[in-house]
């Protein structure tokens, strides 16, 4: 009886899941598949893969995916190393304040750390006027460009800002968990180097427990919008605002390419949440 | 040869080692028993150089350690708890130790295999710490210790928490591995029985201060090891399982 009720319990839990996580999305790429397909949509003609040959051959698409990969690869990998630097840290000096202050990026909404770090790093930004005043530059137009710019520094700094606080926090949840001060003991009295410990042992250790995390984390960064459109480039542009534009353009034949690519998205995204989730092995 | 000449650890104003002093010769095993708090894993931590003594110096083979760190001490400390690696397999954690000293792979893959056969652990080498039992992750603990040969073994109560039927399969496996690898041990434990099945010497921490016995009727005798009222404890349970048939 009880087993009969837990079934159901099961079954309710994984329809609403399906209905609020998998329903919309699926429904959403067979419209915008079917919209790249020529199969719906304002102009639809039926079946053609005419949008999808306009794609392949669409240099800016493709510049643009390499663009938003390169970025949210970039924001990653600076995001997880201060995050494991401070993490590290964290376990050979414990300091609650340090967990206190993590907190607080974590409070600010995209779109707002979009524009905080838009007044800081703009021209005509804080740190622009700060080094003006003291006499570092002469004018605003002296000071580096570093929003709007071609290697994204803005954005990548505001994703590491927005990214970087919740890894840190989870690398010290984690270090508790497995007990990585007492696995640096047992290491050091094996003839361990700290060097040797952090490749070997704290490194793997941690990015193998938060890889679905991190998965998903990338996806986040490879999907930016409101950060992008703030402090991104006009050309190349991330993927998400590639597709908006498509999507919002006044000229109907770009729609469906603008559906495509957002296809393409998915199917990038599918492949980074789900790639190799065999190997995947709870710690 | 060991030796650990006048120790003293405070931590504020408690004093945890007043003055301990002791020799142990190379391939002996020292048991030091004590209440929970008496200072025995703290002298362990001394020796592994996780923390400094106040005064006193601890030298191997007439070599003072004080300044050496942990790492090239050469001295392994076990806990109860085995604190494997938990990403890696546990060949991977047999070979850590000869990993990081950068032999090569066959010398590695070789010496990995004769100690994992003698720890009746050749079946489980491709096997994650999370898939062994408490008794299978304390012999790799072991052999990951083991293999490096280490100047001196630091046991924390090693066997604390495994079942006692474990507990005593590990008790023989040590002392097999003792003499077959000649460890220089030493074994922290309360269990009067266990430190009298595994010692070479005995001796008993108590107010900070060592007390080490030169024959065993010495430790049992001794009001400070607690002995006495062990074997009285088991005296009187052998006295009671005698007169329960008459009644």
């Amino acid at each position: 009886m009880k087993s009969q009720t837990r079934s159901w319990q099961f079954a309710g839990v994984l329809s609403l899941y399906l209905l609020i996580c998998g329903v919309p999305l699926l429904a959403g790429l067979g419209y915008s598949l079917g919209y790249s397909l020529g199969l719906t949509g304002l102009l639809s003609q039926g079946f053609t893969l005419v949008h999808w040959q306009t794609l392949l051959q669409d240099t800016d698409a493709w510049r643009s995916m390499g663009y938003s990969l390169l970025v949210a690869a970039i924001s990653m990998a600076l995001s997880l190393s201060l995050a494991l630097g401070v993490a590290w840290l964290h376990e050979l000096r414990s300091q609650n304040t340090l967990r206190r202050w993590l907190l607080l990026p974590l409070a600010f909404p995209p779109l707002v750390a979009g524009f905080s770090w838009y007044y800081l790093l703009s021209p005509s930004g804080f740190l622009s006027r700060l080094a003006f005043h003291l006499g570092w530059i002469g004018g605003i137009e002296a000071f580096p460009v570093i929003v709007n710019d071609f290697p994204g520094v803005g954005l990548v700094l505001t994703h590491v800002f927005l990214v970087f606080p919740l890894f840190a926090l989870l690398f010290m949840h984690q270090s508790a968990k497995v007990r990585m001060g007492a696995l640096w003991q047992v290491a050091q009295s094996l003839g361990s180097k700290r060097s040797q410990f952090l490749r070997r042992v704290y490194i793997p250790l941690q990015l193998r427990k938060a890889e679905l995390l991190i998965r998903l984390y990338a996806i986040f960064l490879i999907g930016t919008y409101e950060v992008a459109l703030l402090l991104g480039r006009s050309s190349p542009r991330v993927m998400t605002l590639y597709i908006t534009d498509k999507l919002g353009r006044f000229n109907l034949a770009d729609i469906p390419q603008g559906h495509a690519m957002l296809v393409v998205y998915i199917l990038l995204a599918g492949v980074l949440a789900f790639g190799g989730i065999k190997k995947y092995r709870i710690l | 040869m060991i030796a650990v000449m006048d120790f003293q650890k405070k931590y504020g104003n408690e004093i945890v080692l007043d003055g301990v002093n002791f020799v142990l010769e190379k391939g002996k095993t020292l048991c030091v028993t004590g209440a929970s708090g008496s200072g025995k894993s703290t002298l362990l931590r001394l020796l592994a150089g996780w923390e400094s003594p106040d005064a006193g110096d601890f030298r191997i083979a007439g070599k003072s350690m004080l300044h050496i760190p942990p790492s090239q001490r050469k001295v392994v400390y076990l806990s109860q708890e085995p604190l494997l690696f938990p990403h890696l397999s546990v060949a991977k954690n047999l070979s850590y130790g000869l990993e990081i000293r950068r032999l090569p792979g066959k010398v590695v893959r070789e010496r990995v295999g004769e100690l994992a056969q003698r720890l009746g652990l050749d079946t489980q080498l491709h096997k994650m710490p999370d898939q062994l039992s408490g008794g299978q992750k304390q012999r790799v603990s072991f052999g990951r210790s083991l293999i490096i040969e280490p100047e001196i073994f630091l046991l924390d109560e090693p066997f604390a928490s495994l079942d006692h039927q474990t507990r005593e399969e590990m008790q023989v496996l040590f002392g097999e591995l003792r003499l077959t690898f000649s460890m220089t041990t030493i074994f922290v434990t309360h269990d009067i029985k266990e430190a009298l099945m595994t010692a070479d010497q005995l001796a008993t921490l108590k107010g900070g201060k060592l007390t080490v016995f030169d024959q065993v009727q010495d430790f049992l005798a001794s009001p400070e090891s607690g002995a006495r009222k062990e074997l009285d404890f088991w005296t009187r349970i052998q006295q009671l399982q005698q007169h329960e048939p008459q009644q």
